[in-house]
């Protein structure tokens, strides 16, 4: 099927024309059209072709610099899921970390997405939109958070298993909450962040995705996460975790 | 690339030197500074190991494929410098390139190999013909093209899609 506005864009999208909010756009139309994706495979090909015989000699450096980051890094999996993160063992970790775990948590989110996209098909394209820019605003608080200079990574185990990494940033003034390795949920139970203000509880919302964002934490001594019915409770009523802050 | 996608850094550090000139190339071309290509290249370069295990040569040559990731870089440092306000220094190197355009364009040019893609592009529109190269080697946003043409926004993606139908014409099978 060819759907006419987004096809057009095309060109574009393959010349690396547009900004990145059209470009996550297009390419969840992509991946709802699969001749789509055939014709920006082919014309991504014709595209390189423009740097024929563009050719030099990079700095002597580089070669070095780059096999060094190649052994520090490690591949993709060949499926295009996101590979669940090793549980952090210990709480002062490297910044590159951080990177690795906000690839991850971008990854994970465009996942959510892509899904959402399934289900609700062609009929309600504003709907998803809405759905897009709310991700991108959130991914970039997300990775605001991640990129701080004071971020400060924190894993402690969860009661259920797997463990919680917080990253929270005082400038900020929030955090990133991803769970790693924990059990899925039935779909009457729910995960809900909370934040510990002068002893009490305070909702800061559900966590439907592995990884939630929680603002306001200066005035907080303490991130928790808890089990809850669909739909949260007004204060926790099975503790998964609470990591001081 | 088989090799390099199962984890082989011994034929990643191969490949490398096969396609790390034309990655450099290609981001000196379209930066015009060679600290900013360096880092351009460098990022292309790493993305090439993280996601080798992910290349699928049914949907084109691993070359194609390098370029690609390579000029999608090197346009996230254009579209960087343009928008950052903090990172002035950043955007001054790009104003200031220390690479002449003419350099840039022609003494990096291997005239040979070129030389396919520099006829093809002679064949399209006037208007296909500035779309895609004011987008591919000088990393301008369809916007900005269309602005820098004072033409409709409509017809530059038009012509960037049309543009590249033809070239791959005219280039084609590979």
């Amino acid at each position: 099927m060819i759907h006419d506005e987004p096809h057009t864009l095309l060109g574009a999208y393959v010349l690396n024309a547009l900004d990145d909010h059209e470009r996550a756009r297009f390419e969840v139309h992509l991946g709802a059209c699969s001749s789509c994706a055939a014709e920006a495979a082919e014309l991504s090909g014709t595209a390189a072709r423009l740097a024929d015989g563009l050719s030099a000699e990079p700095p002597a450096t580089m070669r070095a610099s780059v096999m060094e980051a190649v052994r520090a890094t490690p591949q993709l999996t060949a499926e295009d899921r996101p590979v669940p993160r090793r549980p952090a063992p210990a709480v002062p970790r490297p910044r590159r970390n951080l990177v690795t775990l906000a690839a991850a948590i971008v990854a994970v989110a465009a996942l959510a997405l892509s899904a959402f996209v399934y289900v609700t098909g062609q009929a309600r394209v504003d709907d998803l939109r809405e759905q897009v820019d709310a991700r991108d605003a959130e991914a970039a608080r997300v990775a605001a958070v991640l990129a701080a200079d004071d971020a400060v990574l924190t894993t402690a185990p969860a009661a259920d298993g797997g463990s919680i990494s917080v990253v929270t940033s005082a400038s900020r003034n929030a955090a990133v909450v991803t769970r790693v390795g924990m059990p899925g949920l039935s779909a009457d139970q729910a995960y809900q962040l909370w934040r510990d203000v002068d002893g009490v509880m305070v909702s800061a919302g559900l966590m439907p995705h592995v990884s939630g964002l929680v603002a306001g934490i200066v005035e907080a001594t303490a991130i928790g996460l808890s089990v809850e019915p669909a739909g949260g409770s007004p204060q926790p009523t099975h503790a998964v975790g609470v990591i001081a802050i | 690339m088989a090799e390099v996608g199962r984890g082989s850094e011994q034929a990643f550090a191969e490949l490398y030197e096969l396609v790390s000139p034309r990655v450099f190339g290609l981001a000196l071309r379209i930066l015009r500074n060679r600290a900013m290509a360096e880092e351009a290249a460098q990022e292309a370069l790493l993305d090439v190991w993280r996601q080798a295990p992910r290349f699928d040569a049914a949907r084109g040559s691993a070359l194609s494929w390098v370029l690609t990731m390579a000029h999608r870089r090197a346009v996230d440092h254009v579209r960087a410098a343009q928008s950052s306000t903090d990172r002035e220094s950043k955007a001054a190197a790009l104003m200031t390139p220390d690479v002449p355009f003419d350099e840039a364009a022609e003494t990096t040019l291997i005239r040979a190999e070129g030389e396919q893609v520099r006829r093809c592009l002679t064949r399209l529109t006037e208007l296909q013909r500035q779309s895609i190269t004011l987008a591919y080697y000088s990393g301008l946003s369809y916007p900005q093209v269309a602005a820098e043409l004072a033409v409709a926004l409509p017809t530059i993606k038009a012509r960037m899609r049309d543009g590249l139908i033809r070239l791959r014409d005219c280039l084609g099978a590979r």
